[in-house]
């Protein structure tokens, strides 16, 4: 794990499934810092930034890829921006958003594919760059909801 | 943190008391014990989600494998929660549609079982 530059706090962690509850504590802890985010808005991003971390390191064990997944949070103006990058092989995050009605028969078949939608319902604001070589999620989240 | 279960009876129902962290690295034990419990026999279980800290959608998606179990079985599946933080996660994904919520266990164990809703295989 790195050090604390300015206001951006940065973690590389091993593609290990035990680390994600690092990255929700360190992120969550940053976040409660000076200018902190209200105590709703912090549960938001552990939530997205579990989700986010979870894929990452799941992209890199489905890889092969044993490079960490690096995790980048920054505070400023109020807000908290983060930012988990992979190297792993990219996906189509608008397909895995085809989201099916929850009370149908095919919703229930599904324990999987919730974890974009939400990403995107917790931060004020998401993108997700993906290509071949690595995924970048980005998440902000403002100060109150 | 991981996650805790705890088992305990209220005849006819069984309920797995679930604490801590409901993620990836604890759904799979959660998902251990409700196999285990259909396995054995149970159709009206309840998760009590009060010591609960932490749910992702990996949590969510070891909760709704549960669901699916019970009912290819005639069974049903009930939830405790009173927490707003980890009932937003389940409404997020309109997964209290098709779950029952209950503020507390006996709630649950007085309830009359939801409509259960046909399942694929």
């Amino acid at each position: 794990m790195s050090g604390v530059v300015n206001r951006t706090i940065e973690i590389e962690i091993p593609p290990r499934p035990d680390y994600v509850s690092l990255v929700r504590v360190v992120v969550a802890a940053a976040a409660e810092l000076d200018p902190s985010l209200e105590p709703p808005r912090v549960d938001d991003l552990r939530v997205a930034v579990s989700e986010a971390t979870t894929n990452a390191i799941q992209a890199h064990i489905r890889s092969g890829c044993t490079r960490p997944v690096r995790v980048s949070c920054q505070r400023s103006g109020g807000q908290v921006s983060v930012v988990v990058s992979d190297e792993g092989p990219g996906f189509d995050a608008d397909a895995r958003l085809q989201a099916t009605p929850s009370d149908t028969p095919v919703r229930l078949g599904r324990e999987s594919g919730m974890g974009i939608s939400i990403m995107r319902a917790l931060a004020d604001e998401s993108s997700i760059d993906s290509g071949p070589h690595g995924t970048d999620v980005h998440l902000r989240f403002e100060r109150t909801l | 943190m991981s996650v805790t279960i705890r088992r305990s009876e209220r005849p006819p129902w069984t309920v797995l008391s679930v604490g801590g962290e409901l993620d990836v690295v604890g759904a799979p034990d959660l998902r251990q014990a409700v196999v285990k419990e259909v396995v054995d026999g149970c159709r009206g279980l309840i998760i009590d989600l009060s010591e609960l800290d932490f749910v992702d959608s990996f949590g969510m998606g070891a909760i709704v494998g549960a669901l699916k179990r019970l009912r290819q079985r005639g069974g049903e599946l009930a939830l405790v929660c009173r927490s707003r933080r980890i009932r937003r996660v389940f409404e997020i994904c309109d997964l209290d549609r098709i779950i029952a919520f209950h503020d507390s266990i006996d709630s649950a164990v007085g309830s009359q079982p939801m409509p259960s809703a046909p399942v694929t295989p």
